[in-house]
Formats: C-alpha cells, structure tokens, sequence
C-alpha cells in the first residue's frame, strides 16, 4: 500500500467510525471504565516492551501517540 | 551504547495519559530476564555466537496529590552482557573464493571471562529514570515530565509537554504533546570496547537530539467500545552511525512519522475486552513498517489471563546491504569474480535496518488479592526475512533474532 491509500483509508475509517457513533449516557460506561479497557493497562510492561523492541527493530514512536482516555469518568 | 537505543526511546511523553486523576497509589515493581538464541555455527565467521544476556528490574509509583495533582516516579535498572555482530562478511572457500551467497557475521566477542574472554564484549549497565505530575481540572489535564538515562558511553536528558482535553459529554478526548531528548555518546574505555566502528568514529562531542510530537483523539462508540487514532513526529539529528559496528556509517538526520489506530472492546459474556492495536511506520532512510498487535484479557473472579499476539514487518533501509564492507569504498565487478559492489555515501549491515517481519507471542497471567497484584508474564520473539509476505530483493541477514522473556511482577495498590 502506498503511503498515500494508508492515510485516505486511516482518515476514512475514522470518520466512518465517528459517524456511526451514538450518545452513551454516563451510566452505560461501566465496562469502559473498566482497567483491562484501558489504552494501556499495564504501563509498566509498556514501557518494558516500548524498550526491548526499539532496541531491535527500526521502527520506533507511535505509542507515544496513544494519550487520550476513554471519557469514562 | 548497546543499550542505548532505550535512551533514546525515553518517554519524553508518557504514553500513559490518563483522562481520569488516581484515586488511590499504586506502587509496582518488575523483574525481567531474557537470553537472545545463539546462533547457528554456518551463520558465524568468527567470534562467540552467542548474544546478549538481559536483566531488567523496574520500579514505579503513582500516586493521587491533593485534589487536582497526580505524581509518577519511575526507575530502571538494566544490565546486559554478550556479544553483537560487528560485521558481515561472505563465507570463505578454498581458494581465496567468496560465497557470496552466504553471509557469515563476524561477532564482537564474549563477555569478560568466557572462553573467549581474550575477545571483549559488551558488559553494561544502565540506569534511567523519570518524574511527571499532572494537573487535572474540569473536562481535561495538563502534563510534564522529566527523564535521564545513564549508562557507561551514554547519557541522555529528556523532558516532555503533554495535554489532553474531553468534548461531547466526555465522550470525545483529544490529546496532544511534545518531547525534547539530548543525549551525548562516548567511549568509555578505548582499550575494553576494542571492536569499534572504524567507518564513521565517534567524534569528541558526539551525540544527538530527538524532537517530536503527537496528536490523538478517542472517541466512545458505545457501551463496550472505544477507538483512537492518532499521528506522530519525530526528527532525530546527531551522530546516528553506530559505534560498534564496523562497517556503518549513516546519515545525520532522520525524519519519522507514525499513525496509530488502537480498539478496545468489552465482552460481557467472557468478563474480559480485545485489544487491537496498529501502526504504520514510515521514515526518511527508506524504512516503512506495519505493526499489528492483538490481546485478550480475560477475567476470573481473582485471576487475570493475557495471551498476545504481535506482528512487526519492515523494509530496509535505502543505505542497507548485508555487505556493507564493500559499500565502504566500492569493488567493480572486474576485480571481485564478476560481483558489483559501487560505493556508497551511506553504509551499514545492521540487522535492524533489513528488511524483515517478527512475531511475538505472550502470556500474562495476574493474580488479584487486593491490595496486591501479582503478575507473571512470558513473551516469545522470533524474527525473520521469510516472515515477510512476498519475495524480498535481499540476501537474509545472518544474525536475525530470538529470544524469550520472562517477567515477574508485584502491583500494591493502597
């Protein structure tokens, strides 16, 4: 894939995505709210994987990238 | 140095923004070993074959302070010991021949007191460390952290901005940060670390700068699922050539952009959530790469599972050959057994800029007895040219990697 369709097809399923989206009423956030939902629920083994692998691959970043909570609380 | 690609890797952003503040402190501490496979005896010219033994012991706290803060304290202790490759070479036949079809990498040696004590390898230690605070106000958060890493040839200082800001009845999260690293390279001991790159030395004040930033925004999609996506930078400026290998010498800058795009999904019937996670790479020394990790946390009353799955394949850099020795100065096919090698400005034969593809396969298992945690973890890595669908225009690289890690943790939350 060329760098090109990777960003049409990025930006096109996000706005699908965000398109289909309902209103969820707080009290429906339950199972969001919950720990293993989490972008990152364990940040010390993150961190631990973040290290070991841009150590040994070419590729690095990116999850720095993944901020942003789930708007649960 | 060998650990050195971590520091630059230092969370000038922590990857960890929380939307919500802690309620309570978590402190957590993990210990990590892990042993990279030998190689294979056809795959070595010279030298040990085996690599780099790992121990890491980590160690973090976050907690609550007052009504708007949070404070995370985090410190890493890392030693490391074996042998790399130095370089790659064709395999040798009777009569002053090369195989050229067969790539053999000559090793840095071995530790300090094996066998082959007399070829000295790597044997180093690494400490960092970081502290962040987080100020949390309605409807969003503002963060900041500092970092060091030290080691015996370097050090590396690193600080990072970050804020995150709810919209739509916090259905709608948009983060956005910013990081700065410094790092200066050394040589510890000239006589100890004899195995250097004579290609492109380490000049008397080398180092480099990492700059880069990211934007990401999530977005509830219903009761059990919530997606982000997101967008990186990064421009990396310095002494990029590696110092112990021989035959590398790399540009000065690089570019890198990332996308991100992460899914969460809860299933109430087996109490646990998918996670599916995928970024492309894309940078400018010609390395594109495509990752896609896949996770189950699955729920018992008092255990936790975590089985995983990763994916990782990359082109080569644009500067990558396997002998890059040749690259140095360039060989005309007249004088080499009919074999071209032209010279080029930029060289390496680094494993980590061919063009391959790995998995990894892991398992967690979480022991809950509140107040504490306790977590076992092992992980799986192979990598390989053969990985890669389609045919690849490269010879495989001898020193491709494996290793299995292991992990043991503790989490007390009060």
């Amino acid at each position: 894939m060329t760098k090109r369709t990777i960003c049409v097809v990025a930006l096109a399923s996000a706005a699908l995505l965000l398109q289909g989206c309902a209103d969820v009423p707080v009290y429906k956030r339950g199972n969001l709210a919950k720990p293993e939902m989490g972008w990152s629920p364990d940040p010390m083994e993150a961190a631990l994987k973040k290290h070991i692998y841009h150590a040994k691959e070419a590729s690095s970043g990116g999850a720095e990238a993944a901020g942003g909570g789930c708007g649960c609380n | 140095m060998a650990l050195s690609a971590a520091a630059v890797a230092l969370p000038g952003v922590s990857g960890n923004v929380q939307a919500a503040m802690p309620t309570e402190t978590t402190i957590g501490y993990r210990y990590t070993s892990y042993s990279e496979s030998s190689l294979g005896a056809g795959d070595v010219a010279s030298g040990d074959r085996g690599r780099y033994d790992i121990k890491v012991n980590q160690w973090s706290l976050l907690t609550p302070v007052g009504a708007n803060w949070s404070f995370a304290l985090t410190l890493q202790d890392e030693t490391l010991s074996g042998a790399s490759p130095w370089y790659v070479q064709p395999k040798s036949l009777e009569g002053n021949v090369n195989d050229y079809n067969t790539p053999q990498v000559v090793m840095s040696g071995a530790s300090p007191g094996s066998e082959d004590g007399n070829l000295i390898g790597i044997d180093e230690h690494r400490t960092d460390g970081s502290v962040a605070s987080t100020y949390y106000y309605n409807g969003g958060s503002i963060s900041g952290n500092l970092a060091f890493s030290t080691e015996d040839d370097y050090e590396s200082v690193s600080f990072g901005l970050s804020t995150e800001r709810e919209f739509d009845n916090k259905q709608t999260v948009v983060a956005a940060g910013f990081s700065y690293s410094d790092d200066s390279i050394f040589y510890e001991d000239i006589n100890r670390t004899y195995r250097l790159n004579t290609s492109d030395p380490l000049p008397d004040d080398a180092g480099k700068t990492n700059t880069s930033f990211f934007v990401s925004a999530s977005r509830i999609l219903g009761p059990n699922s919530v997606v982000l996506g997101g967008f990186s930078f990064a421009s990396i400026e310095g002494h990029l050539s590696d110092a112990y290998k021989k035959f590398d010498k790399r540009p000065n800058e690089k570019e890198a952009y990332t996308i991100n795009l992460s899914y969460r999904h809860y299933v109430k019937s087996i109490k646990g959530s998918w996670h599916f996670d995928y970024r492309y790479y894309d940078d400018t020394w010609g390395v594109t790469s495509n990752t896609l990790s896949v996770a189950l946390y699955k729920n018992w009353e008092k255990l936790q599972i975590v089985p995983s799955m990763r994916y990782y394949g990359q082109t080569a850099a644009s500067f990558y050959d396997v002998y890059s020795l040749y690259r140095k100065d360039g060989i005309p096919a007249a004088e080499n057994n009919g074999v071209d090698y032209a010279k080029w400005n930029y060289f390496s034969d680094d494993a980590r800029l061919s063009d391959y593809a790995a998995f990894a396969f892991g398992f967690k298992v979480v022991f809950k007895q509140k107040p504490v945690d306790w977590i076992l973890g092992v992980e799986y890595y192979t990598a390989d040219e053969e990985f890669l669908p389609g045919n690849s225009d490269y010879l495989a690289h001898p020193a491709m990697l494996q290793y299995t890690r292991f992990t043991f943790g503790v989490d007390h939350r009060f």
